[in-house]
């Protein structure tokens, strides 16, 4: 799910960048910093929308770097157990698949996968039916539902599942499985 | 405490649903020898603990007619699984001058037990009977302590064991047939890894040349965690596996259920009523000592035949109570008294300021003693050097005063005086001392060159020697030149005041022979050398 929400950050700057374009440099190592990033509360920062330094920076002895308190304004994706995802397979495997939401990495363990679907490496690696109407295979999309999450504090690992109702390979004429 | 009869119940079924295999074949690896089967053993085991309390393992051991070595292997994989707590205690072990050997049977259990740890023990073989070392063995036993293994059933922890036992196994099943077990578990078949991963690590695990989950300790290929319920009931891994063993799980389930009817059952006949305390082994001891007596009463009957009681258990004296208390207006009250009670310590010299004014005189160091006991404590100073201590004269007893008025201006000036006396002396023993060792080297002088008038009688011995000595005169010569060489400075001092060395008066004929003689070497020696 994805939130605009409001964070605050200390950051430190060099007495180098003093000077008129000081916000600008500010902003830029904000971005720098944060974009991109995943933190276990919040999930992954997506992008910043707009960077307020608040109040003066306040010099820290000893190294003459200063420190500016900035509130931000991010827009983070932060997944669900039990929230639905479209991703896109990225490795296809004997023991499951891959498939990538964006920033978040998803793993579908073969229990996960309904039994019609048979791994297959004959060609590609891929799980299909036996009628050959399925395929999952690489740069498939396909909707799954997280089941399980683990959040370390820089990473979020997901496992989904594809066995269940309108999961699995997403078609443009059907409407799903 | 008695067991009520439903946990005797309880603990039975438990034993025989779960126990009634193999116990000592943990790990497949280990090859199952013949004979040696420990199939329903822990039943037997159970069975016979149930009808005790604390026992000691080689008793236990002997009334089961089992090995010890087995029942101690049957007893750890209980204790692990939560039935059996062990305890340990260390009992006095006397040794017995009587001892049967080691061939020999013994006569009582107690007997026996003790001669198996003893000869488990024992560093040393036993003696041969009229050896050199039979002394020894004569002396009073002497009390040996050895550790004893206890064991006992834990109602209470057997039952909490065994109510989430099977809540886990029916949850397992359960989730296997509802496939909520959904975040896959991974274990490494290596032969000495066994790491188990989840899901959550494929992706640092996933191995990108053959797209196989790899172990990151040894690298061999994962296998999936649910296997153990695979390969029971699953024939072909590719004929609609899943569904196949979600079946037979669902019918494991079904008869797992059914078979253990009779231990929920029970469950529920215990779930009110309280479980026997399992009393800790101190506890149990300090309980049974009263039985304990009686029993060393029993081996008093042995005493008298010159047998000893081989186990003597160490007094009990309670559990450790240690009593903090927090120094408050009730500690400092009952601290007080003994304040008071206590003599204050003298506080050392060096640590007495003048600022301190409250000192009593017990901490100043002066106590009040008759004057003697004081003079001897002031002569009991120490001295600058203990080796010459000897000439240190003593302070006359009239420089100490007997009540002074400024105790710490006496001191000083006591020891002012001291220190006077002490120097003067310690210079009176410095002359003595070189008094002596001039008389000392004179009598060296004499010793080496010939004969003083305090030595005639030696020298009327040596004298025969001396008139010999001529013979070898030469070497006699040397050894004296010598000697007068290095005492030089010496002898003109000391010489001068009994004349010179030639001008000694002689007062022996042979000495003075003998002394023609060296001189007339002497003075050869010294033209020579002039």
């Amino acid at each position: 799910m994805f939130f605009h929400i409001v964070l605050e950050r200390t950051m430190l700057l060099h007495p180098r960048f003093f000077g008129p374009k000081l916000r600008d440099t500010l902003t830029h190592q904000l971005l720098q910093d944060v974009e991109g990033r995943c933190d276990g509360k919040n999930g992954f920062i997506v992008a910043v929308t707009n960077v307020d330094p608040k109040g003066s920076g306040e010099i820290t002895s000893g190294t003459g770097m200063v420190k500016f308190p900035v509130s931000y304004n991010a827009l983070v994706f932060r997944p669900f157990k039990g929230e639905v995802l479209e991703c896109v397979v990225t490795q296809v495997f004997k023991m499951g698949f891959f498939a990538e939401a964006g920033p978040l990495q998803v793993f579908v363990s073969n229990h996960l996968i309904p039994d019609d679907l048979t791994f297959d490496s004959t060609q590609e690696p891929c799980f299909k039916s036996d009628t050959g109407e399925w395929r999952i295979q690489k740069e498939t999309e396909v909707r799954l539902k997280i089941v399980g999450m683990r959040i370390d504090a820089t990473n979020i690992s997901a496992i989904g599942t594809i066995k269940d109702d309108f999961l699995g390979e997403i078609r443009d004429d059907a409407t799903g499985t | 405490m008695a067991v009520t009869e439903p946990y005797r119940k309880l603990i039975k079924l438990y034993a025989r649903a779960f126990y009634d295999g193999e116990m000592l074949a943990p790990s497949p690896s280990d090859k199952p020898k013949k004979g040696k089967s420990s199939r329903g053993l822990a039943v037997v085991v159970l069975d016979t603990l149930m009808r005790r309390q604390w026992i000691k393992e080689e008793e236990l051991a002997k009334d089961l007619q089992l090995h010890a070595k087995q029942l101690k292997k049957v007893l750890k994989v209980l204790q692990d699984e939560g039935i059996v707590v062990r305890d340990s205690r260390k009992e006095t072990v006397l040794r017995d001058p009587s001892k049967p050997p080691r061939g020999a049977k013994p006569d009582d259990v107690k007997a026996e037990v003790k001669a198996e740890i003893g000869l488990a023990h024992e560093p040393k073989p036993p003696k041969p009977p009229g050896g050199a070392d039979d002394g020894e063995d004569e002396e009073a036993p002497k009390p040996k302590y050895h550790t004893y293994t206890y064991c006992s059933i834990d109602y209470a922890l057997a039952l909490d064991v065994m109510r989430y036992r099977l809540l886990r196994a029916r949850k397992k099943l359960r989730d296997e047939v509802d496939d909520k077990n959904v975040v896959q578990e991974y274990v490494c078949p290596g032969p000495n890894c066994g790491a188990k991963y989840t899901a959550h690590d494929a992706a640092a695990l996933l191995n990108f040349d053959d797209h196989e989950l790899h172990c990151s300790r040894c690298d061999t290929v994962l296998i999936e965690d649910s296997a153990d319920l695979a390969k029971m009931d699953i024939g072909t891994k590719e004929d609609n596996e899943r569904r196949r063993r979600r079946e037979a799980v669902k019918d494991m389930l079904a008869r797992i259920e059914l078979q253990i009817k009779p231990l929920t059952d029970q469950l529920e006949v215990v779930r009110n009523l309280p479980p026997p305390v399992t009393l800790s082994l101190s506890e149990w001891v300090l309980q049974n000592s009263v039985m304990q007596q009686t029993l060393g009463s029993a081996d008093g009957k042995e005493d008298r035949k010159g047998h000893v009681p081989t186990h003597v258990p160490l007094p009990f004296m309670g559990e450790t109570q240690v009593k903090v208390e927090i120094a408050g207006a009730g500690g400092a009250a009952q601290a007080a008294p003994q304040e008071e009670a206590a003599p204050l310590k003298q506080l050392p010299p060096w640590m007495i300021r003048q600022s301190m004014t409250n000192l009593t005189a017990e901490q100043r160091g002066e106590y009040a003693l008759p004057p003697g006991v004081k003079e001897e404590l002031v002569k009991g100073e120490p001295k600058p050097e203990p080796e010459v201590g000897q000439f240190a004269v003593k302070p006359e007893p009239g420089l100490v005063k007997e009540e002074p008025a400024d105790p710490e201006a006496e001191q000083r000036r006591i020891q002012e005086e001291y220190a006077k006396a002490y120097y003067a002396a310690y210079q009176e023993s410095l002359r003595k001392a070189q008094e002596e060792a001039a008389v000392a080297a004179e009598v060296r002088e004499d010793n080496g060159v010939g004969l003083t008038a305090g030595l005639e009688a030696k020298a009327e011995e040596e004298g025969m020697e001396w008139e010999e000595g001529p013979s070898d005169a030469g070497a006699a010569g040397l050894d004296v030149r010598i000697q007068e060489q290095e005492e030089g400075a010496y002898d003109d001092e000391e010489w001068e005041e009994g004349g010179t060395a030639d001008a000694l008066p002689g007062q022996d004929v042979d000495r003075k022979q003998t002394e023609e003689v060296l001189h007339a070497e002497d003075d050869l020696d010294w033209e020579e050398g002039g």
